[in-house]
């Protein structure tokens, strides 16, 4: 049994597919095949883990399957970013970004938090200032010239 | 602190160590080659066989895999698929102390294990067979160590490198072989240190160093350094 659940809904020229655990060489990709959509969005908050036959077997399965003008990625987890960051076609040749989430660091509590960003906060390859509840500064936990370089590709 | 040296391992061998570094490039999330000198370590008998080298570029510091005693984690595969391995894997890192460790440590050493249990397992299906892959995890307050042993000895050096490099410059990879470089790249890229001891046809032990990280960003700032044992 796969452990990657997909969830789509079609409305109008726009396709919603929401993936949901991980993405490995097992994974049953089928319900992202003939979709008649314009534009398929990608919901990918909810993967959790992708191993390397799943990054592969992910890029292949774009390039076979994806008639789409346009493919919009949006929550993308770090777990995402890393692979995007890393291996070349992970994102559709007709890809956008719309929204992914990155690390920072509250040194006033101690604790890790992921923020959604969007590729327009991101100016100059910097990461934008966010703040706590209490208006402290957030240290963002990654290095910036590597985390947002997907964003060059 | 206290420094471990294996009786094999001379101050010469370790000061040419140093320049194994992959370091990471400021504009890319790539591991950079540096130089050829794997080529003048690999042919220095025995250098790295049967220790893991812990904060080697810092403090010079070695600590053998047997000092560290009884693994946390012993676990054995021959067949399984990878959401097998992640399960059985996953289960076992409950009994891993990330107390004082940043939130997705866990899931780095996660996909160590499974990479390089899969690659073992994958030998396995190719050459019709179901020889034991092994899994131990050692682990101190500051480090985990991973060893991965399989009866096959199919890595070798060159081919590594040159995978790692393709993926790493150019984000390439070969689409027509099953182990395409990816996985071993996904690893280098989460250890401290990697260590590959290859008797040729017979066995392959990969041992990984990962230090227990407090933060994100350091674990993304740390160096890598690859071995290749020699025997």
């Amino acid at each position: 049994m796969s452990s990657l659940e997909i969830k789509v809904e079609i409305s109008g020229d726009q396709a919603l597919a929401k993936l949901i655990g991980q993405i490995n060489e097992d994974s049953d990709l089928s319900a992202l095949e003939n979709i008649t959509a314009k534009t398929l969005i990608l919901d990918l908050k909810e993967v959790s883990l992708i191993n390397s036959c799943g990054i592969r077997e992910w890029v292949e399965f774009q390039n076979q399957h994806f008639d789409f003008e346009q493919v919009i990625y949006e929550n993308c987890p770090q777990v995402i970013i890393e692979q995007m960051n890393i291996v070349a076609g992970f994102i559709h040749k007709n890809g956008k970004i719309k929204s992914f989430y990155a690390p920072y660091f509250n040194e006033f509590t101690d604790e890790e938090v992921k923020i959604l960003l969007t590729p327009q906060e991101v100016v100059d390859g910097k990461a934008p200032v966010k703040k706590d509840a209490e208006d402290r500064e957030l240290e963002f936990d990654e290095i910036e010239a590597q985390y947002f370089n997907f964003l060059n590709k | 602190m206290e420094v471990y040296k294996t009786k094999n391992i001379s101050d010469e061998d370790i000061r040419s160590i140093d320049c194994l570094d992959f370091v990471s490039s400021k504009n890319a999330p790539n591991w950079l080659y540096k130089g050829s000198l794997i080529e003048h370590l690999k042919n220095i008998p025995n250098c790295i066989k049967n220790f893991v080298p812990l904060s080697y570029y810092e403090h010079k510091q070695f600590k053998t895999i047997d000092f560290l005693g009884k693994p946390t984690v012993s676990l054995r595969f021959k067949l399984e698929n990878t959401e097998q391995v992640t399960e059985r894997v996953r289960d076992a890192l409950e009994g891993v102390n990330f107390s004082h460790s940043f939130g997705d440590l866990k899931r780095y050493i996660l996909t160590v294990c499974v990479e390089l249990i899969r690659n073992g397992i994958i030998q396995n299906l190719q050459h019709n067979k179901s020889e034991i892959i092994s899994l131990d995890i050692l682990e101190t307050d500051e480090d985990v160590l991973i060893r991965v042993t399989d009866g096959f000895g199919n890595l070798n050096c060159e081919d590594i490198t040159s995978r790692l490099k393709a993926i790493a410059i150019k984000g390439e990879y070969e689409r027509k072989e099953y182990g395409a470089g990816i996985g071993i790249f996904m690893v280098v890229n989460s250890v401290d240190s990697i260590q590959f001891n290859v008797e040729s046809g017979k066995k392959t032990e990969v041992i990984c160093h990962m230090n227990k990280y407090k933060r994100l960003k350091h674990f993304k700032e740390k160096e890598t350094a690859i071995f290749f044992g020699k025997r």
